[in-house]
């Protein structure tokens, strides 16, 4: 015994010297070369434990969903209806419908926040946390929901309107123990003109957004019910002033054709002259209408609609005609509120193949001035049903209307803003669609054969009108449990935050400026992109990058240089506007070129003393502004943040959709096959056309965290190509999915 | 030969024993909870923190009598995992009447990563003095060291309704003891003694 004794004391004493050492820090790497990144693991799908119902438990595309999937949306579901699933942590699912990430933190511990969007069911901000850098996550808690009602189908076309447009894209300022969460208010016509909303948050441990309710301020009270409506079921013939099938209201609601009787002139042989108004019910297909069965939907069937056209006695025109003024041609619908708060108007459009292809809503409070409200609806491509569109009153801020008498709504044409021949579209500053001295022209639903919209033909085409209904709240029903909405300022056209700045007072920002429908409107009048392969899809968006200061996380201040677009089609260089230099471009319609750049990216200071910048960007291809085609990263070697140089582009991205080979570039008119060389991800593990099917559809919002001095990872989120088919054969069992992938780096070092 | 066998066996045996265990010999690690001030922040304009040092908490241990504490350092996080970021302010090991009798991290800027980084929480770590230790050795002995902090006055970030948050991720104080001199000699003492006797019985 004594001698272990012993033993063990020589032993310590021997030891007892030795001590750990400290590594020692690294030397910076050479100032001059950029990074160069390598992804060392295959691109995997994230997982979340606990948390509302995931896509995954709603079963396969095919054989399931929100509303009688597995396991559906609420509880106990399908007619039933119940509350929403609120899984335990125990349950573990694949981290879907969510995107957006936003993650705060370092190494393997950290916490993100994100965008919970089941489609046309729901939208909310969500809290989890990694402690493994994001390969799978732990739910935390759910704010700032935009409904509790449960879906009433798996596309969910009725219920809150198939409404998914609350809160979204967070994004966070830490500062001073000071949590600052900014959302994007989605609902129209607030996106992306109004400022973010700002939370102050507070977290603590699993209330991680405390103190903010469950729901959003933009929320429609569940309890909505019917004022009046048209479902044109029990009508036949002609019908100037079509009856409602229901009626609520306080007095008896109206509804009439607008400028079908006129005397314009019609493109007809030889040309005549007039039409009277000749409006009437006709059996059309697949609108929404829910009454009697669902045979009422397709053919034959017995599903009215009202067809708005001239065609009455006494005059040969159709009614629809090249000549009539901006919004004055169309349907309108009087229904007294008295009674009622938190309107809606919800209402299925049809048009024929050569029907107007743009629809604006107006509505009036007094009776007789007419104000438009919500966008520009684009017709579907002809001889379809656009189904319930929305205009939610309440959340876009207009209570004139509620507990009103003279209220109404107008449907009425516009010009096309994707029409590229002349006359172009172009309305006054101001942005009034119905402006008299707008400029434009109508164009038909059906496009052209190349894709491209054509003239309205002046003489044949028409709208029909289905599930025409407005809705409300009782007034003495008890209001929304919500928090208020405070919104920046001093951002122009937010879509979201890009990147904060970190160790800056005044707090610097990256954020994404997107003017809806402007690139033909001066100074931003760019070459339009051309229709997008290959969905045909437009869009007339605007997007930049800008920087501003706040030094109270509300009110901002734009320092954004004014750099010139490069792409003219013209003798003459683009205007000036305020953007960053390098990152992306808003003239190009290169399918090399970066047109749009999307929120929620990565800053990184490396050791060689630049920023780094991941992001997600697209280009003319995806016929969307939302910036979706590629992960992607660039550099700014300045301390200003205002001139980029693109590391990893379209071209040779960290992630990116599906190839699309062998087209030609309508800026260059060379065959290009885009990506040109193979992304990232797919140099580590094996791709399909260069993608993964998760996020071959979409793929933006990298978050990258850094796990050592030379490695991040890259957590992002991306859609299934599936989801972007239309109709029945659309797939909404894997899209808003949320990935991670490991990437390494050279030549910089990570801090 | 088979006693100097069995001697050096044992010699190994310990050997053994005290490498795979050198944590248990050579090091103290106690850590206390990841923390914030709450429900408390202030904005510099309307409320002010108090005066004084608010204990996030006390480091108990027991140091064996046998052994000498050689070292100490404490390691933690301005920000934790609910905020990535803190207050200004500053951070103390102490005792009952000197809470703030040594000074051991500060978040003193707020363009440091402790106060504005936005990947927190930022990484911290002191390693105390001898003088520090001098300063603490009746605490030590006592094997009791309060952790508390004290707010910074923040003159350059102050808005009426702003208020800031001090969060602090788990701490955690490590403590190198050795054996006492006088163990060490008479381990040494020992082996001369054996030595000596086995010697004479080798004669």
């Amino acid at each position: 015994m004594q001698k272990i004794e012993f033993a063990l004391c020589v032993s310590a004493a021997l030891f007892a010297p030795v001590f750990v050492g400290t590594s020692a820090a690294q030397d910076g790497t050479s100032a001059v070369q950029s990074a160069t990144w390598t992804a060392t693991s295959p691109a995997v799908q994230a997982t979340i434990a606990g948390g509302p119902w995931t896509l995954g438990q709603g079963g396969s595309s095919t054989s399931g969903g929100a509303y009688d999937g597995t396991t559906p949306y609420c509880t106990p579901g399908k007619s039933s209806g119940g509350t929403a699933l609120v899984n335990p942590t125990s349950t573990v699912n694949t981290f879907n419908p969510y995107y957006f990430p936003f993650v705060v933190g370092s190494g393997q511990n950290v916490k993100g926040y994100f965008d919970y969007r089941p489609k046309n069911i729901n939208e909310a901000v969500v809290a989890a946390t990694s402690t493994n850098a994001g390969q799978s996550w732990t739910f935390q808690e759910m704010v700032e929901q935009l409904t509790n009602e449960c879906p009433n189908s798996d596309l969910n076309t009725s219920n809150s309107g198939g409404n998914d447009d609350g809160e979204g894209h967070p994004s966070i300022i830490s500062f001073g123990g000071m949590t600052w969460l900014y959302t994007l208010n989605r609902s129209t016509p607030h996106v992306d003109s109004d400022g973010l909303i700002v939370h102050n948050i507070l977290p603590r441990g699993a209330n991680a957004l405390n103190p903010l309710p469950l729901n959003s301020p933009l929320m429609q009270p569940p309890t909505s019910n019917l004022i009046a409506g048209w479902n044109f079921n029990s009508l036949t013939g002609t019908q100037l002033t079509p009856a409602p099938s229901t009626n609520n209201s306080a007095a008896t609601p109206t509804a009439m054709a607008l400028g079908m009787t006129n005397s314009y002139t019609y493109t007809m042989s030889p040309p005549n002259v007039g039409s009277v108004n000749g409006s009437n019910v006709t059996k059309t297909t697949l609108s929404s209408d829910p009454s009697g069965t669902a045979a009422n939907n397709i053919g034959p069937n017995n599903n009215g609609a009202w067809r708005v056209v001239g065609g009455g006695t006494g005059a040969p025109g159709n009614g629809w005609n090249l000549a009539a003024p901006l919004c004055t041609q169309g349907a309108q619908f009087m229904v007294n509120t008295t009674g009622y708060r938190y309107i809606v108007l919800q209402f299925d459009w049809y048009t024929t193949n050569q029907g107007v292809r743009d629809l604006q809503v107006l509505y009036t409070a007094d009776g007789s001035t007419w104000t438009p409200v919500g966008p520009i609806q684009v017709s579907g491509g002809g001889s379809a049903f656009n189904n319930q569109i929305t205009i939610n009153f309440h959340a876009l801020g207009i209570t004139s209307v509620e507990n009103n008498p003279n209220f109404g709504v107008q449907m009425v044409s516009v010009y096309d803003p994707d029409f590229i021949g002349a006359p172009a579209y172009s309305i006054p500053a101001g942005g009034n669609v119905c402006s008299p001295t707008g400029t434009g022209t109508y164009t038909a639903a059906s496009l052209g054969g190349n894709n491209q919209p054509v003239v309205y033909n002046n003489n044949s085409g028409n709208w029909r009108f289905d599930e025409v209904n407005v809705l409300g709240t009782a007034s003495n029903t008890n209001p929304i449990i919500s928090d208020p909405i405070v919104n920046t300022t001093g951002l122009v056209n937010p879509d979201g935050l890009l990147a904060v700045v970190p160790n800056t007072y005044p707090i610097e920002v990256l954020y994404i400026s997107k003017t809806l429908n402007s690139d033909y409107l001066p100074p931003t009048s760019y070459p339009v992109c051309p229709a997008s392969i290959p969905n045909g899809n437009f869009n007339d968006d605007v997007e930049v990058v800008r920087i501003a200061t706040t030094t109270n996380f509300v009110n901002f201040t734009d320092i954004t240089p004014f750099n010139t677009p490069q792409y003219s089609t013209t003798s003459s260089p683009n205007t000036p506007i305020q953007m960053v230099n390098g990152l992306s471009d808003p003239s190009t319609i290169s399918y090399s070129g970066i047109r749009w750049v999307s929120g929620n990216g990565t800053l990184i200071k490396l050791s060689n003393g630049n920023w780094g910048l991941f992001f997600g960007g697209g280009n003319c291809l995806d016929g969307d502004s939302d910036a979706f085609h590629a992960l992607m990263y660039a550099e700014s070697n300045g301390s200003d943040l205002t001139n980029w140089t693109v590391i990893n582009g379209i071209n040779n991205p960290i992630a990116s959709i599906a190839t699309v080979s062998s087209v030609t570039d309508p800026q260059s008119g060379q065959t290009v096959t885009i990506p040109s060389t193979t992304p990232l991800v797919c140099l580590a593990a094996a791709c399909t056309n260069d993608t993964l099917p998760w996020f071959s559809g979409r793929v933006y919002a990298p978050q990258a965290i850094v796990t050592s001095t030379g490695t991040v990872s890259l957590v992002f989120a991306g859609y299934d190509a599936g989801f972007q088919l239309g109709g029945s054969s659309r797939d909404l069992s894997s899209y808003r999915n949320i990935g991670q992938v490991n990437l390494s780096v050279a030549n910089v070092t990570l801090p | 030969m088979a006693k100097r066998k069995l001697t050096a066996a044992i010699l190994s045996l310990g050997a053994a024993f005290v490498l795979t265990t050198p944590a248990r010999a050579g090091t103290i690690l106690v850590t206390l909870p990841t923390y914030y001030d709450s429900p408390n922040g202030y904005d510099f304009v309307s409320t002010f923190p108090p005066a004084g040092s608010p204990t996030i908490g006390t480091f108990t241990f027991s140091i064996p009598a046998s052994e000498l504490v050689t070292g100490i350092t404490i390691s933690g996080t301005f920000g934790n995992a609910d905020n990535g970021t803190t207050a200004l302010s500053d951070y103390y090991l102490g005792y009952s009447g000197h809470e703030m009798a040594v000074e051991v991290a500060s978040c003193d800027s707020i363009l440091a990563d402790c106060y504005s980084a936005q990947n927190g929480p930022t990484a911290w770590n002191y390693t105390l003095t001898a003088g520090n230790l001098s300063t603490l050795a009746s605490a030590i002995s006592g094997g009791s060291l309060d952790f508390t902090y004290t707010w910074d006055n923040n003159t350059t970030f102050a808005f009426p309704g702003y208020d800031q948050y001090v969060y602090a991720g788990a701490a955690t104080l490590d403590i190198q003891v050795t054996p006492e001199p006088a163990t060490v000699l008479m381990c040494f003492g020992g082996l001369a003694v054996i030595a000596t006797i086995r010697r004479f019985r080798r004669v």
